[in-house]
């Protein structure tokens, strides 16, 4: 009885799609339209209001462990006003390289100017983060930074990287996501 | 909180080389609940370390973690290190240890929460430490 009741209730589903007239098709492919801007909006005012280009990001390796793991979020500032100083936990992207890194302060040395360079590592690895840098470059600088890890919530990033992983498991979600909103009724 | 310390330069290549041992005594308190253990629920760990602080000629300000350790919830949160030595090179951008009289060591952490967020935080008490103005060539570390 219960599958029997299942199956009714997917036909009534479809149903409804067939009854909705091309004005409500329109309607909902506005609603639909507006979710997403509103959500890019969001994206971008954090981007203004933390001065980072990339205010979330998941966390990728377990170099940082065990305080970060792979999947866990970190929220990010990259206020100018904010000095980098040891002991902070700083997202940088290496020259020509893609993929952003996580790792705390080790070093710092800073002119009078305010130009400043400063060595990484990885709480979890052995050693610096020079073996990591371009060829023949030995220090960072304020441009290499994405922003500073200011909070964090575990396991939720965990998402992302199965949508990246699995890029049909990227699809199915946002092809349900679209099926949703684009029939839920209201 | 306390600090002592003993330190001689050594020439390396052409960037001063410090070497500092150090003794720690400390209690990790929060002090914003009057004191009470740091450990509250919501701390997973404190990232804690030692930090060389000083000013030479080549860069108005320096930082340069000495010693560092993790401190997980459940272990005692009164750290008693005798002669430590440092855990990563202390190198100068240049040679502005020797004749250093003014390199401010200070004890800082990270709270890691379960979720939230993530301060750093300065232990009061520093303590001040002078290069000498020679190189050292004899001692071994």
């Amino acid at each position: 009885a219960a599958v029997a009741a299942a199956a009714m209730l997917s036909l009534d589903f479809l149903d409804d799609v067939r009854r909705m007239n091309k004005r409500q098709l329109y309607y909902q492919v506005l609603n639909f339209g507006m979710i997403v801007s509103s959500a890019l909006m969001i994206w971008k005012g954090l981007m203004v209001v933390t001065g980072s280009e990339s205010p979330i990001v998941v966390v990728l390796s377990g170099s940082m462990e065990p305080a970060f793991h792979r999947g866990d979020l970190l929220f990010l500032t990259n206020r100018i006003e904010d000095p980098i100083r040891v002991g902070e936990i700083v997202v940088f992207r290496i020259e020509g390289r893609e993929i952003p890194i996580v790792h705390r302060v080790l070093k710092i040395h800073e002119k009078q100017n305010g130009d400043i360079k400063f060595l990484t590592k990885g709480d979890n690895n052995a050693v610096d983060d020079r073996g990591l840098y371009k060829q023949g470059q030995h220090w960072l600088e304020k441009k290499d930074v994405v922003g500073r890890a200011r909070g964090f919530v575990p396991y939720i990033g965990i998402v992302t990287i199965l949508m990246n992983d699995y890029p049909k498991f990227k699809y199915a979600v946002l092809f349900l996501l679209g099926l949703f909103v684009l029939v839920h009724r209201e | 909180l306390r600090k002592n310390v003993e330190d001689f330069t050594g020439p390396r290549e052409r960037s001063d080389l410090g070497f500092v041992t150090f003794d720690i005594t400390a209690d990790i308190l929060n002090g914003k609940n009057g004191l009470q253990t740091i450990f509250d629920w919501n701390v997973k760990q404190l990232f804690l370390y030692l930090s060389a602080e000083y000013s030479t000629k080549n860069n108005a300000l320096n930082q340069v973690v000495l010693w560092d350790k993790i401190m997980l919830r459940g272990d005692n949160p009164r750290l008693s290190l005798k002669d430590m030595k440092s855990k990563y090179f202390f190198f100068d951008d240049g040679n502005g240890l020797k004749g250093n009289r003014n390199i401010t060591l200070t004890l800082s952490w990270n709270v890691v929460p379960n979720a939230g967020i993530l301060p750093l935080v300065t232990g009061s008490g520093h303590v001040s430490v002078p290069f000498p103005d020679t190189y050292e060539t004899t001692k071994s570390y």
